[in-house]
């Protein structure tokens, strides 16, 4: 298999153990009765903004890569200043989001609650589930590709990288609106 | 201990107080109205200052709001 797909197999795998983690404690007491209706939160609604934004700009630069090839991403300077911009958007939104919730946090005026506080603070626990994924793909992808050379290309430790934090970013969201699916 | 569940009132309590809306408790007490849907479905137990707060909107006592149910 060829490691672009190895590196997209990582980049889904991560996601998917962000969802499978997440799901683990999920409030098994069946849906709400007709007709009550659950309003989203302000902290559900900047997660789900921020998960858009960032999965779309992640998406974009996996798609660089697919497009470009591994080699040609890493040699052509234009290639890898747009894909590293694009990455670098991925870490803006989330600084942006970051900053808002600790705004909110601060001013104690209801608009976080404590029950989005104890989510909060409970969805961290995805993303390091993620990453290690994330992590143990490439590693079972780079080792089957290049057993035979006994080295791996410079290149790939800057896929390893931003896969990791594309997958570490994405993974709070995930887990904030993860924990909304508790009840 | 056996593991108990938390009764409220407060979605009869609301009714009785002028048909407050969700909102208008949730903005009383600083929660989103989310949470007060999830209390008045009994899927969420709210802390203790949650508790004292909506018991405080409706000029009640925290027994008078909540039970515990084995």
């Amino acid at each position: 298999m060829s490691v672009v797909l190895w590196g997209v197999l990582a980049l889904a795998a991560g996601l998917a153990a962000m969802v499978v983690v997440g799901r683990w404690g999920v409030n098994r007491s069946g849906p709400l009765p007709a007709g009550v209706e659950l309003p989203a939160t302000p902290l559900q609604r900047i997660s789900w903004w921020g998960l858009g934004v960032g999965a779309a700009l992640g998406a974009a630069a996996a798609g660089v890569v697919l497009v470009h090839g591994v080699q040609q991403t890493y040699d052509n300077d234009h290639v890898r200043m747009f894909f590293t911009l694009l990455l670098l958007g991925v870490l803006i939104v989330f600084a942006v989001v970051s900053a808002l919730v600790k705004s909110w946090a601060a001013r104690r005026d209801g608009k976080l609650d404590e029950r989005d506080r104890e989510i909060l603070g409970r969805a961290p626990a995805i993303q390091s589930a993620a990453t290690l994924v994330t992590l143990a793909v490439w590693m079972v992808g780079l080792i089957e590709r290049f057993h035979d050379v006994g080295m791996v290309p410079l290149f790939y430790l800057y896929l390893i990288f931003w896969s990791c934090v594309v997958v570490n970013l994405l993974g709070l969201p995930v887990g904030v609106l993860l924990g909304y699916r508790r009840g | 201990m056996p593991k108990a569940e938390i009764r409220n009132e407060i979605r009869r309590l609301r009714f009785e107080h002028g048909e407050m809306t969700q909102q208008a408790l949730a903005d009383q007490v600083g929660c989103s109205r989310q949470t007060i849907v999830l209390l008045e479905q009994e899927r969420y137990v709210p802390s203790l200052a949650l508790a004292l707060a909506i018991a405080r909107v409706f000029s009640a006592t925290v027994e008078d709001v909540f039970r515990l149910e084995d």
